[in-house]
């Protein structure tokens, strides 16, 4: 679906689609629209060095829900794709799997098929040898042998459109590309896969190693994935993920990174799921609250996160459509969630329409805060308010994932703050409910 | 008929038109609904403001995934999707929380709004289960007609308030039934989430109106609550057959008051059988129920006559009683007072009098210290310990004692009576009769015939109004009068109500026989008694249908 570029919104009407709260930014937006957070750009920086010197790593991203996981990985690709040493396949799993049913096998099935795909669209002569490595590969896998008839009966329909294609990409990869392409719909297709590959994971393995090899060959680059969504799994499925298959992910000769659940990083499991990586990176939330009375330091630590997250809202728009006092309390409402404050600020923004104002009032904000809190206050058992309290007055959780903290950090009503110590508040809007 | 919004509610439906027609992608709004009519009427006011279309869409055990509904669509036309949760509570509550919240980021794919329409109690769930989902959302908006009670917050409110509620206390009864009455008439659309509790009301309603003697009425609202329980039984089990237990429970007590001997005894079978089934599983949450079934199942056997299966269920309800009774002493005496004094009526049946004794003397003990502690609450049951203790001695021949028993019974029965005359006027009869046997057996004959009249005047006008509940009791009283009369020397007007009672009773026997065949053996007996004294013939049309009685007693005619 073809997307408009974002440019920052100079009515009220116009602000509401730029208040759209649950899509990612393109690549041509983060010159615009972005705010680049120094503690996240020294991380990603950090992580490039990293990427080009250190090869293959594997890294965790990870960071609560809406707090710019997918727009950091948008920022790295563009940092990386400036890179003369490395070569990045960018994708997101919940374009293509069902996270219904997600299994290591599926996300580097997936892998294969976007790398395939990226050479196949940038004209990589990848040579004969990967040709016949990747034929006989993928020959082996019966579901793609069966699929290669009709297959192939389609590339002889559209031989014309089939001009120019890479000699590497015979019918046999184009018969994967197709079943791969389907793994996310189809169950029983994810099944067949899952049953042909996972006895024969090392040839997989060996494939994704060629791959990379022949990659290098031809453009001198290494191989970088960076796999977007796999943190949007439920905490079971991101436990059996991550936990029980994490080596699996760790073991493919490329350097991959991940995108990682926030409540599994707080679960007693993390400690074994984290040897398998090489590193995990949080995106912390914007700092908009303080553990106790913030010396000076603490203070200008504030003003900065408040200001940043200002100037999320101020990038798509126009800031004279905010009174300050609006501009203010949606950032403190939001804990320091971008998410959430771009979605306070549309809540808002509907509110000063109906009523028929040209600006964000405070009173607006409100009415917006009110409004979810209503939520959380439907959302919240009476046991999970009596952890959030408990929460509240230790400034720290119990990591057992029976303890139910991993749920209310899950669901946003709960938030971890990083300042040299990690401490944990309850969600300023939830908050007035205990 | 479309209703008026609330002018708060207009403004949301402003706000849901912005969103969609400003947003240029697909947008999630959440909207809180109670009746089709609420969605109906935001659907009406938003498609004269919209140039979109509307598309109305189901999300029910076919189809359970929101975000296929806008995923499958063509990208244009640009539509807007109503899709309206219908599905069950739970597993179809949890599928569809799951599709949701798993491949929520579809949406962004899409340029079709998608706003999803929940009942208050279902979205509640619902963002339990998708968390992620759910804060994918723009508004949430609630819509909701404010017309209709809330019958969970109603009943739970109303079933709060009844364990204040003392069966002396008749008005307080009658405003309690009046409230159910007002809540039922106001809610006629019940969502499937509120059927729990329209069940409920059913079975209180249907137990309050037997407290004040409407049995019919009560039956009826019984049967309605055991309906909708076996209904939700199937969706559920583990959730409702407690709940289905009880109803059945409350209903062999209903059939039990309109004298329907059998169905009481089916129902009250059922509701033993489900009970057991639960103590096999969790015997502490369900061992008290169980004792409550097997007390009410034994007084439905002992009404068909069928005295061992009373007796063996009956000396069980004691015995459970008795051993929670042990742990929580306080809470379960009244329950074992209730089996005692069964019990003693089954041993009794048994010519088992020593024991009857024995049981029924610990039954009006406990009841006599509970009725120093809260007289309103246990004074009825404390009368018919007494009554019963009463029939014990006369068993035994203790008749100065049975009578002592039974004045104390007869005295706070008028005083029942003469407050709530619905619910006490036949426990009334019942005493005054046995009273006129207690004076009887003393030979106080002129004060057994004035008990035994006045017992039959109350059962005459109670028979006028349930034949077939009180068309037996009204034989007893008569056989018993003419016992009076007979013991008087008046034999014309001995015959005379002996033959009333036998004529009265004759289609009830022949109906069910083992129920009645022992009183009716004693009232032939007594009517060939009067027959030798005036020295006449039977009636071979009085007799005709009593043949396996005359049998046994070895009469031929």
């Amino acid at each position: 679906m073809p997307t408009m570029t974002m440019q920052q919104a100079q009515t009220l009407r116009g602000a509401i689609p730029n208040l759209d709260h649950t899509r990612g930014l393109e690549i041509a937006e983060l010159d615009t629209i972005y705010v680049v957070r120094p503690e996240v750009q020294d991380k990603l920086e950090e992580l490039t060095i990293q990427l080009e010197l250190q090869y293959p790593c594997k890294i965790l991203l990870t960071g609560h829900r809406g707090v710019g996981k997918s727009s950091a990985l948008t920022y790295l690709s563009k940092q990386l794709q400036t890179s003369s040493k490395l070569w990045v396949v960018h994708f997101s799993i919940l374009d293509d799997l069902d996270l219904n049913d997600l299994d290591y096998v599926d996300i580097m099935v997936l892998m294969v098929a976007k790398i395939l795909e990226q050479c196949r669209d940038q004209g990589l002569d990848l040579g004969t040898a990967i040709q016949k490595r990747l034929d006989v590969w993928s020959s082996d896998i019966e579901i793609v042998r069966e699929n290669k008839e009709s297959s192939q009966i389609a590339v002889e329909a559209k031989t014309e459109v089939s001009v120019g294609t890479p000699g590497w990409l015979s019918s046999s990869v184009k018969a994967f590309l197709s079943v791969s392409g389907r793994i996310g719909k189809e169950s029983e297709t994810r099944k067949t896969i899952r049953q042909e590959v996972t006895p024969k994971y090392s040839e997989l393995l060996g494939i994704i190693d060629d791959l990379q090899q022949a990659i290098y060959k031809t453009i001198n680059r290494q191989l970088v994935c960076l796999i977007d969504g796999c943190d949007k799994a439920s905490v079971e499925a991101s436990e059996k993920l991550f936990y029980k298959n994490g080596h699996y992910l760790s073991i493919p000769e490329c350097s991959i990174v991940y995108t990682f659940p926030v409540a599994l990083q707080h679960s007693k499991e993390y400690n074994q799921i984290l040897p398998y990586f090489t590193e995990a990176i949080p995106i912390p939330n914007f700092k908009t609250q303080s553990r106790k009375t913030p010396d000076p330091a603490e203070q200008q630590r504030l003003r900065n996160g408040i200001a940043l997250l200002k100037e999320v809202i101020t990038k798509r728009v126009n800031p004279n459509l905010l009174t300050q006092p609006a501009l203010e309390k949606i950032v403190i409402s939001s804990g320091g969630i971008s998410r959430l404050a771009i979605k306070l600020t549309q809540m808002a923004a509907l509110k000063a329409l109906v009523a028929k104002t040209d600006k964000i009032e405070e009173h607006h904000v409100d009415a917006a805060v009110n409004e979810e809190r209503k939520v959380y206050q439907r959302m919240l058992t009476v046991k999970q308010l009596d952890l959030l309290r408990k929460a509240r007055d230790e400034q720290r959780i119990d990591p057992d994932s029976e303890s139910g903290y991993l749920d209310l950090l899950h669901n946003l009503s709960l938030i971890e703050y990083d300042n040299g110590r990690v401490w944990y508040a309850v969600h300023p809007i939830a908050a007035p409910l205990l | 008929m479309t209703q008026t919004l609330e002018p708060i509610q207009s403004e949301d439906v402003e706000r849901l038109e912005l969103l969609i027609s400003l947003s240029q992608h697909s947008v999630l709004v959440f909207c809180l609904y109670r009746s089709p009519e609420d969605i109906r009427n935001v659907q009406n006011l938003l498609k004269k403001r919209l140039n979109i279309p509307i598309e109305y869409q189901i999300l029910n055990g076919k189809q359970l995934n929101p975000i296929r509904l806008v995923r499958d669509l063509p990208d244009q036309p640009r539509q807007v999707i109503f899709a309206v949760y219908e599905g069950n509570l739970d597993d179809e509550l949890t599928t569809c929380a799951k599709y949701a919240n798993i491949q929520r980021d579809a949406l962004s794919l899409v340029e079709h709004p998608l706003v999803m329409w929940f009942r208050e109690e279902a979205f509640t769930r619902f963002i339990r289960q998708a968390p992620d989902f759910w804060s994918w959302h723009s508004a949430v908006l609630e819509f909701q007609s404010p017309s209709p009670p809330n019958i969970r917050e109603a009943v739970i409110e109303l079933e709060a308030r009844e364990p204040e509620l003392s069966a002396v206390e008749r008005e307080k009864i009658v405003a309690q039934i009046e409230s159910y009455e007002e809540l039922l008439r106001a809610y006629t659309n019940p969502t499937d989430e509120d059927l729990p509790y329209l069940g409920r009301a059913y079975g209180r309603f249907g137990v309050l109106l037997g407290q004040i003697g409407e049995y019919k009425k009560a039956l009826e609202y019984s049967k309605k609550a055991v309906n909708i329980f076996r209904k939700l039984v199937l969706e559920n089990p583990d959730a409702f057959l407690a709940n289905l237990a009880g109803s059945l429970n409350n209903l062999g007590n209903r059939y039990g008051s309109l004298n329907k001997l059998e169905d009481a005894l089916k129902v009250s079978q059922e509701s033993t059988q489900i009970r057991r089934k639960q103590v096999e599983s969790q015997p502490a949450l369900y061992l008290a129920d169980l004792a409550r079934s097997l007390n009410n199942l034994g007084n439905r056997y002992s009404s068909l006559g069928k005295l061992e299966d009373a007796l063996k269920v009956s000396e069980e309800s004691v015995q459970i009683r008795r051993k929670l009774s042990e742990m929580q002493q306080d809470e379960n005496l009244a329950d074992l007072s209730s089996s005692l004094n069964n019990l003693s009526i089954r041993y009794s049946s048994f010519k088992r009098f020593e024991e009857a004794l024995k049981v029924s003397e610990e039954s009006t003990e406990i009841r006599r210290k509970l009725v120093e502690i809260q007289p309103d609450l246990y004074l009825a049951e404390f009368a018919g310990s007494l009554n019963n203790l009463g029939n014990r001695y006369s068993s035994l021949g203790k008749l100065e004692d049975a009578l002592k028993a039974s004045e104390e019974a007869n005295k706070i029965y008028q005083k029942l009576a003469e407050i709530q005359p619905n619910a006490y006027l036949p426990d009334l009869a019942m005493l005054l009769n046995n009273l006129g046997i207690r004076y009887g057996t003393l030979k106080r004959f002129e004060d057994a015939l004035k008990a035994s009249e006045e017992a039959n005047r109350i059962y005459q006008k109670l028979a006028e109004i349930q034949p077939n509940a009180y068309l037996p009791n009204l034989s007893g009283s008569l056989n018993n009068i003419g016992i009076s009369y007979l013991s008087l020397g008046k034999l014309d007007d001995a015959q005379k109500a002996l033959i009333e009672s036998l004529i009265i009773i004759k289609p009830f026997f022949r109906a069910c026989p083992t129920a009645y065949s022992q009183d009716i053996t004693e009232r032939i007996q007594t009517y060939f008694l009067l027959l030798q004294k005036l020295e006449q013939q039977p009636d071979p049309e009085l007799l005709r249908g009593f043949e396996p009685i005359l049998e046994t007693l070895n009469i031929k005619i």
